[in-house]
């Protein structure tokens, strides 16, 4: 593996999940210093270790990112530990699959619920990182985790779509707002990848003939797929790229 | 140590003179590949190859003028007779033309559409057989910021670069299945000759320049490297999971 995030001081949410352990895997691989969080302390405890034997410096902290305290301490612990930060992932997310749903269905709570992990978070860690990012800049970056309903749309989980698609303009707001300042801010929007998201909801991820015949590659992604994108944009390889929406969906045309 | 991402390949890159396409060949050769560098300046190719294989990568050129469909057809046989095989091909080759609808002639029409639209579309067509034959290769086309949003006086190059994104998007659902991925690079405003010397004929080129600048959230124009790097990922395997994708590397322009 190169090292193209060598020293590079990076915090990832929704850490422990299918993808964002790939993303903190590839970044501690690359030679980054990783603070992780994640609802579960001994999900995030277990990481951390595992980072560290990849030879990585890492931290860790259990944070529900709906709690704007929990989410500053996040951040405090990161910026302390590795005195600033270059790199904020937003990547932590759900999808409701029993609960979200068209209107005739879905429930003001759940609606609510849904934008307050996949939305409102991003902006209270973009809130407390900011000051730190920009104390970096240029050179660093924010790479929040959209979907491809973030711009087609989703006909069964409307809330999870509409969550999604916020960070459409919130990271096009912050690509032109702290461009100048050489802060980079894009989106990243995966297909199917094969998660604990999507296998919640598809038994056999593999055998599941409605997402094989919508992805022209005719097979679901694996977080080390997108992880893969995350580091080049985490990178100083990405130095112009920002304010973009970037698909890594193998061919999901919707 | 630097990992190469793309050893063992065979990568076309057109219009490898100069400019983006200069970076994009010199850095997938850095990446390991080796590289047909197509031009239709001989001196510009073989410049290209020289330096390198001064380096210590591999090379070579062939004289390409990609609006003669037969330098087409004979690109990608004179690669894959030269090489075995063909990986990558990056369709790099293009050109501008500052003219209102009005103002462009049939000539000019043709001449740009032939070199943007058509001679990406005639190199895919002779490409894919012998990928699809092999199930696997990697196309990477430049589109641009105009594939989305128009520029004044720019009428027939904001067309072709719309049609190059599409077909881009069509490729990529017909050919998944052999294996083949095919995605795009749209590039803001960069830094290459062409543009120095657009700045260069307007009445206030330093103002021309700074307009550039402006015109991106970041304050500045591209680099050819930053959109090589984009190439370089696209051409690998560590792209594996995009394809009728399009990554806009412009400094933020297209967020206003
Ligand atoms: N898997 C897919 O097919 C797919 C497709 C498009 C987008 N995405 C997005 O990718 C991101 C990563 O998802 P994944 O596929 O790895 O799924 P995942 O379920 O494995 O990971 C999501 C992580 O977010 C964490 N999280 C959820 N609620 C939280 C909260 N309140 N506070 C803190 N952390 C919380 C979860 O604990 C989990 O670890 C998500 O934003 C998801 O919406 C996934």
């Amino acid at each position: 593996m190169s090292a193209r995030l060598r020293g590079r001081r990076c915090l990832v949410t929704g850490a422990t999940g299918g993808q964002g352990a790939a993303v903190s895997r590839r970044f501690a691989s690359e030679g980054a210093r990783v603070a992780v969080t994640d609802l579960s302390q001994q999900d995030v405890d277990a990481l951390v270790l595992e980072l560290q034997a990849l030879g990585g410096e890492a931290v860790g902290l259990r944070a529900d990112c709906r709690d704007e305290e929990e989410v500053a301490a996040v951040v405090e612990l990161a910026t302390s530990a590795f005195g600033g930060l270059d790199v904020l992932y937003n990547n932590a997310g759900v999808l409701l699959p029993d609960q979200d749903g068209p209107v005739e269905t879905l429930e003001r709570s759940v609606w609510d619920e849904v934008l307050a992990v996949n939305t409102t978070s991003v902006f209270l860690f973009c809130k407390h990182a900011v000051k730190h990012l920009l104390a970096s800049a240029p050179g660093s970056v924010i790479l929040n985790v959209g979907s491809v309903a973030s711009y087609a749309g989703d006909a069964e989980y409307h809330a999870y779509a509409a969550s999604k698609s916020a960070l459409i303009g919130y990271t096009a707001s912050l690509a032109q707002r702290y461009g100048p300042a050489g802060l980079r801010a894009n989106l990243i929007c995966p297909g199917f990848v094969e998660t604990a998201m999507v296998s919640q909801w598809i038994d056999d991820v593999h055998a599941s003939a409605p997402i094989l015949n919508a992805t022209a590659l005719r097979r679901i992604g694996q977080p080390e797929e997108i992880a893969a994108y995350a580091a080049f944009l985490a990178s100083a390889e990405a130095s112009f790229v920002t304010g973009s929406v970037v698909t890594v969906h193998g061919g999901l045309v919707k | 140590m630097r990992v190469k991402r793309l050893s063992r390949k065979i990568a076309i890159v057109t219009g490898a003179g100069r400019g983006i396409g200069r970076a994009i060949a010199e850095r997938f050769a850095d990446e390991g590949a080796t590289v047909v560098a197509a031009n239709r300046n001989e001196q510009e190719g073989n410049a290209v190859v020289t330096h390198i294989t001064d380096r210590g990568g591999e090379a070579s050129f062939v004289r390409t003028d990609i609006r003669v469909p037969k330098d087409c057809e004979r690109l990608i046989a004179e690669t894959v007779e030269r090489y075995g095989c063909l990986d990558i091909l990056c369709n790099n080759a293009g050109v501008g033309l500052l003219r209102t609808v009005v103002e462009t002639s049939l000539e000019d029409y043709a001449y740009l559409m032939d070199t943007n639209v058509r001679g990406a579309f005639l190199l895919c067509k002779h490409a894919i057989p012998g990928m699809s034959d092999r199930g696997a290769g990697s196309i990477v086309n430049l589109a641009s910021v105009a594939s989305y949003v128009g520029f004044e006086r720019d009428a027939a190059y904001c067309a072709s670069k719309g049609a190059l994104l599409m077909l881009t998007r069509q490729l990529a659902l017909e050919y998944a299945p052999a294996g083949i991925r095919v995605n795009a690079i749209c590039p803001g405003f960069v830094d290459t000759p062409e543009l120095r010397h657009y700045c260069e004929q307007q009445t206030d080129p330093e103002a021309a320049m700074a307009a550039c600048n402006a015109a991106h959230p970041m304050g500045r124009v591209g680099r050819p490297e930053e959109i090589a790097a984009a190439a370089a990922f696209l051409a690998s395997d560590e792209s594996s999971f995009v394809t009728g994708a399009s990554i806009v590397v412009d400094g933020g322009l297209l967020t206003r």
